[in-house]
């Protein structure tokens, strides 16, 4: 009988330091790991606990699986004080991904903010994997300070294929680009809104606010792509954590178009 | 043999019957006085104390398959374990059932655990006769007898049982020991309804003054903005018996044991009433109120486990009512809500 909560072992291959916060970790599980992007895993700190990460890197590279994670709560903390060889559980790949096919011949508006733009470099990992089956890819991408970005060495080369506008709450002497929230990103370019979809993951606070700016645009709720984040302990639809009304965040997203949410309860918490 | 077919069997013979399974498996039964029946196991000399019919048991049926606390990952070796017979199961619980296997069983990902104590299990019902005031099972669309979901069911009939058959392993059971029992006259049968339909009528009876003529469903379903989940949740001391005791409640949290060799990983009861049941990580809680948790079991039962499971949550076996300490009645609150 198969155990789906046994955890496959797990090399942690590298330690990457992207803000003073948020690392990410490189990790080889024994057997790899397919998964589509967007969908997410359940990582086992052995002896701690577990937690959901939807991987940060590509879907087409199987035999690693990067997870970009911030320091915010107990799970994550023990992870962020372990090191290169150490030793962690994956179970997953969970839930559904990004729905692709919804996206070709399509605008493809990419909303990020802070540590949320994890699953989202998975997604642009795939979007740039063939470019041409998209119309247009935009990226803005917000976080609080300058010093609170991730990939930043990513950026300016995904500058040279799509385009990337960024924004920072609080700009300091260095900062060259736009200061404010991530969503006054929006007002300054052009958009075929009505064939584009906007996908969006970042904190509750951001998603919400992004939403209503993105509804005011124009969009459509079932072309507005969000990231839902909930408590979650299986990640298969049983131990009733995660669900938003009778959705199951776990089985039934972690993406959900604004459509499927929007009449249900306490979705922005 | 076919199941559905009805037995008749002398109290007795029924007797020598468990005491002959007494040997084979681990047979619990329902034991207790004064409308407080409880599963313990049984030995032969206890034999004649067993109470098949009254009412339900103070424990929920789960227990026996959903541990409050094991192992679901780790080195316990479940493996050349016991059947458990449970004998005197009430109908209640026989719909609690439906419930966990659509959710932990019938699923692309069955829990394991649940999945090989489920299969051990031998389900031997009876009817109630002794319906409690906290008993509501008509009111949501349920029976204070069986229908199916069981292995063998008795109704008291004349000295001994009419014994009906639900299952290949019910019909095993029967054919292994036939010489103790018979094929049930139409009299029998005829009795049986009789009793039931008696029961039916008592169950209503006693919620006549808390009927609704819409479902609870609906119910729910237009209290969303109401304001009184406030006022019913005043009482409310989040003690969490509510969860603990529904025979239907089954989320859980999985720990990891620390300082074990490889993974270990256990499975507990959690409770929805908890203040931390839905925070993550950082803090956020999408229900901050008791009253957004107390609305969310509503919610939950009525609306959320109808859509998973095309089944309400709630099965009227009125443990809730019984064990609230702030003498909270759901049917009272989902009257007030109806308006």
């Amino acid at each position: 009988m198969v155990n789906p909560y046994l955890p496959q072992e797990s090399i942690i291959e590298e330690v990457i330091p992207e803000t003073p916060t948020i690392k990410t970790f490189v990790l080889r599980p024994e057997n790899g790991l397919k998964f589509s992007t967007g969908q997410f895993i359940e990582l086992t700190v052995p002896g701690v606990g577990e937690a959901p990460f939807t991987p940060s890197s590509s879907p087409f590279q199987t035999e690693k699986v990067e997870i970009t994670v911030m320091d915010v709560g107990h799970v994550t903390h023990r992870l962020h004080q372990m090191r290169e060889g150490d030793r962690v559980g994956i179970r997953g790949p969970y839930g559904r991904g990004y729905p692709l096919e919804e996206f070709y011949n399509k605008e493809v508006l990419v909303l990020g903010g802070g540590v949320g733009f994890a699953p989202l470099r998975s997604l642009l990992f795939t979007l740039l994997h063939d470019l041409s089956k998209y119309k247009r890819v935009v990226l803005c991408y917000g976080a609080k300070t300058p010093a609170d970005i991730v990939y930043k060495g990513l950026i300016p080369q995904w500058r040279e294929k799509i385009e990337v506008l960024c924004s920072v709450d609080r700009a300091d002497e260095t900062w060259k680009e736009h200061e404010g929230v991530v969503t006054t990103l929006l007002d300054k370019f052009e958009i075929d809104i009505k064939n584009s979809v906007a996908v969006v993951c970042g904190p509750p606070v951001m998603m919400k606010f992004a939403t209503f700016k993105l509804l005011d645009l124009g969009y459509r709720p079932e072309d507005i792509y969000l990231s839902m984040e909930r408590k979650m302990y299986c990640g298969i639809g049983q131990c009733r954590h995660c669900m938003i009304g009778g959705l199951f965040v776990c089985k039934d997203g972690p993406v959900f178009t604004y459509s499927q949410v929007k009449e249900l309860p306490d979705i922005w918490a | 043999m076919d199941k559905d077919r009805c037995f008749w069997v002398g109290s007795a013979e029924w007797g020598d019957f468990l005491g002959r399974l007494v040997g084979e498996a681990s047979v619990y039964a329902l034991g207790g006085e004064g409308g407080r029946f409880f599963y313990r196991q049984l030995i032969r000399k206890d034999i004649g104390d067993i109470v098949y019919n009254p009412v339900r048991a103070v424990q929920p049926l789960k227990s026996f398959i959903f541990s409050p606390r094991e192992e679901v990952v780790g080195p316990s070796d479940r493996e050349g374990r016991k059947q458990t017979i449970i004998v005197g199961v009430k109908a209640c619980d026989i719909s609690s059932l439906e419930i966990l296997d659509r959710a932990l069983k019938e699923t692309d990902l069955p829990d394991p655990v649940y999945q090989e104590r489920r299969q051990r299990i031998v389900l031997i019902s009876s009817d109630c006769s002794e319906p409690q005031e906290t008993c509501f099972c008509t009111l949501v669309g349920r029976a204070p007898y069986p229908e199916s979901g069981f292995d063998l069911n008795l109704s008291k009939v004349d000295g001994g049982f009419v014994v009906a058959v639900g299952s290949e392993r019910g019909a095993e059971l029967v054919d292994s020991h036939r010489s103790l029992f018979r094929e049930a006259t139409a009299e029998e049968i005829a009795r049986r309804d009789r009793d039931r339909g008696d029961i039916l009528r008592r169950v209503d009876r006693i919620n006549e003054s808390v009927a609704q003529k819409r479902s609870y469903q609906e119910i729910v379903k237009d209290s969303y903005s109401s304001e009184l989940w406030v006022k019913h949740s005043e009482s409310c001391v989040e003690c969490t018996a509510c969860n603990n005791i529904c025979p239907t409640c089954h989320c859980y949290l999985l720990d990891d044991v620390s300082g074990a060799e490889g993974f270990v990983k256990v499975r507990s009861w959690d409770s929805c009433v908890h203040t931390g049941y839905a925070r993550v990580a950082g803090g956020l809680n999408p229900r901050p109120h008791l009253w957004e948790r107390f609305r969310n079991r509503y919610l939950c039962k009525f609306l959320y486990m109808k859509e998973n499971f095309g089944l309400l949550g709630c099965t009227g076996c009125g443990r809730c009512i019984e064990a609230c300490q702030g003498k909270i009645d759901m049917r009272e609150v989902l009257q007030e809500l109806a308006g």
